[in-house]
């Protein structure tokens, strides 16, 4: 009996271990490449960087335009700003929405809830063109603002759904007794609602950062002043037409995901939570 | 300290009216339970009283103020909730003082008022826990804190024992008794439980598909039922029901009544009125059912179930009459198969209408009512 469990365990173990390094090879091979001297596109399976350098990094991160000025510094700035503006403006207008549709009856409730799911099919490529029009007659054009505005849009709908998901499964009862204890309805939103919604808001709050964080086509489409670019667009220009660093773009690619990282880190005890919620109840 | 009062109201859900016309009273101070099946409107009645609800048409007054608009914060009461509904990101500390909080009150007032109740619901050593850590019970008594901390005028309870387990809730139940000595506040209290609403109550109101049924003391809703559901819902076991003809008393003269079913010819003299040569149904408690030996004159029965509780025993018993229940005392010598007669007092059992249901006792005069408005109370 408990040889068998401990088989079962072994086995269990080595298809995950299997898995997981499956998973992490691809991520192992770009380290190898961020650290290795040269640009070349060898194709070699080995894992363990063989030469180690940092010119790649110092590259980067030492970029400057032609008036001098130091551009990595400004780019992090923009994608910092830009993805943490899209956080604070889509969780709180998804929270406040997803609150409205899971709480009250009104006209358009339904097909509200229908339309952001529809919105939600159709890629961001096939709105690339009208969002050009519109950023450009509001002057939004090669702006944070008008990033945080497209970002915000795309990313509210898939948080209202996951919000109110979240939020119906919190007794109304709770709610009543804080309306009986003299809350307000603003009130009882802030003192009882969202502190009870914390997973579901840090995994909106995650989503939210990334889609912003990550996004590459709208950027590449809307920005074109260098000290504007956010570092998705910066990583694209290492490997353009005319060259392709593919040391400073590997290099690039790791310092890039290093907020996203540390972002997943400080949240997964929520995001567990998070991504059960709604699935049981209490 | 305040009565509550609905003149007229109705309440509907869409097309589904839940309430078609309530006028109630609850006096001052009083203890009120609110009792019926599920569906009777019990709890609509009490959150139209919370202001978690609000009336289709007519008043709800607490004290003097009309309420029908006013927010629920701002009606001066609190409620208990079946599910407690306490908060449960807040340690009990922040539970009872959470409403104080919002109405800004002074902080050693807060703390003040924390502490006191906290002493008397024996909460002491729990205020720095979360709800999640706390038993039945205890949360139980968090949530009556919740309640007592914030001095309403009037405290309304919404089932809040069904989720204990029966030693338990006999404990709170006293408890709930106690406090209200205390307080001497008004209670509007909602339950299905008819233990609780006799052992609790100053006054029962018992409710029917939205209707009030009757309105009395304890007592009175068990030793007057005013009608057929009142007569079957209080009181465990159920009250039996017989069908029987009516027709005038020969022997006793005036306007007495007397009864027949097969095998049961019963003279109830002068406590009843009504129409002779009609049908009616005799109601009787299975505690007012003598169960004599087979020499004695009454409903002749066989025993088919004997049931010992203890310090009684209820016996199921088949007659002509159907299958009815007694109560015996734990000694009574009736076994299984025994053959046995059944004697009931005239001036213990009850009489009732077929087609209204109403109780055909003198006590209550329905000649004022309206055909349709079988319980209304003035």
């Amino acid at each position: 009996m408990m040889k068998r469990k401990l088989a079962t365990r072994l086995l269990t173990h080595l298809f995950l271990m299997t898995f997981t390094l499956a998973t992490l090879f691809p991520v192992l091979l770009v380290i190898r490449k961020s650290l290795t001297p040269g640009d070349s596109f060898r194709l070699s399976l080995n894992p363990i960087p063989t030469e180690v350098t940092s010119q790649h990094y110092k590259k980067v991160v030492t970029a400057r335009d032609f008036d001098g000025h130091w551009l990595f510094g400004r780019q992090v700035l923009n994608s910092l700003v830009v993805a943490g503006l899209t956080t604070i403006f889509g969780v709180f207008l998804a929270a406040t929405a997803a609150y409205a549709f899971s709480r009250f009856r009104f006209p358009g409730q339904k097909s509200g809830m229908a339309m952001f799911l529809v919105v939600q099919m159709f890629p961001g490529t096939l709105l690339l063109i009208p969002l050009y029009v519109i950023l450009d007659k509001l002057g939004l054009l090669n702006s944070v603002a008008g990033l945080v505005l497209v970002y915000s849009t795309t990313a509210i709908p898939f948080c209202v759904w996951m919000l109110k998901g979240y939020f119906d499964t919190i007794p109304k009862e709770l709610e009543e007794a804080a309306r009986i204890d003299g809350a307000s309805r603003m009130g009882l939103f802030w003192h009882v609602v969202l502190p009870l919604s914390r997973p579901a808001i840090a995994v909106t709050a995650l989503f939210s950062f990334m889609t912003a964080w990550n996004e590459y086509i709208l950027a590449e489409t809307f920005l074109n002043d260098e000290a504007a670019y956010t570092l998705p667009v910066v990583l694209q220009h290492f490997v353009g037409d005319k060259s392709a660093q593919w040391g400073a773009f590997a290099a690039g690619a790791i310092l890039v995901s290093i907020p996203v990282m540390a972002l997943f880190y400080v949240l997964q005890r929520h995001l567990v939570s998070g991504l059960t919620a709604g699935g049981v109840k209490g | 300290m305040a009565e509550v009062r609905f003149v007229h109201v109705t309440k509907r859900f869409g097309d589904n009216t839940v309430i078609p016309e309530l006028n109630l009273t609850v006096p001052d101070k009083e203890f009120v339970v609110l009792v019926g099946p599920s569906g009777c409107g019990k709890t609509t009645t009490l959150r139209l009283i919370a202001g978690l609800e609000l009336v289709s048409s007519g008043d709800v007054l607490i004290g003097e103020r009309k309420v029908n608009d006013v927010a629920p914060k701002d009606r001066d009461i609190a409620m208990v909730f079946q599910s407690y509904a306490l908060y449960p990101h807040m340690t009990v500390w922040d539970n009872l003082a959470f409403g104080l909080k919002l109405r800004r009150l002074p902080r050693d007032e807060i703390r003040k008022r924390v502490e006191d109740v906290s002493e008397i619901l024996g909460l002491d050593d729990l205020l720095g826990r979360r709800p999640k850590e706390l038993s039945g019970g205890q949360r139980q008594r968090v949530a009556m804190g919740r309640a007592i901390v914030r001095r309403p005028s009037v405290f309304l309870f919404d089932e809040p024992l069904s989720n204990l387990d029966a030693k338990l809730r006999g404990e709170m139940r006293r408890e709930i008794a106690k406090l209200h000595r205390k307080l001497s506040t008004t209670i509007v209290y909602v339950t299905h439980d008819q233990v609780e609403a006799m052992t609790l109550a100053d006054r029962v109101v018992a409710m029917d598909r939205g209707r009030v049924q009757q309105v009395g003391a304890p007592l009175d809703l068990y030793k007057r039922p005013k009608n057929l559901f009142v007569a079957g819902f209080i009181g465990t076991p159920q009250m039996n029901f017989i069908d029987v003809e009516v027709s005038k008393g020969s022997a006793s003269g005036s306007s007495g009544l007397v009864v027949h079913a097969d095998g049961l010819d019963l003279d109830l003299g002068d406590r009843f009125d009504g129409p002779t040569g009609r049908r009616a149904v005799l109601g009787v408690r299975p505690s007012d059912v003598i169960v004599s030996g087979p020499e004695a004159s009454g409903l002749a029965a066989e025993v088919e179930v004997r049931e010992p509780m203890g310090a009684e025993v209820f016996l199921t018993l088949d007659s002509s009459c159907g299958a009815l229940q007694a109560r015996v005392d734990t000694h009574h010598g009736a076994r299984v198969a025994d053959r046995v007669r059944l004697v009931m007092s005239a001036d213990k059992v009850h009489l009732f209408d077929v087609e209204s249901g109403r109780s055909l006792d003198r006590a209550y005069d329905w000649k004022d009512a309206a055909p349709t408005e079988v319980g209304k109370e003035s």
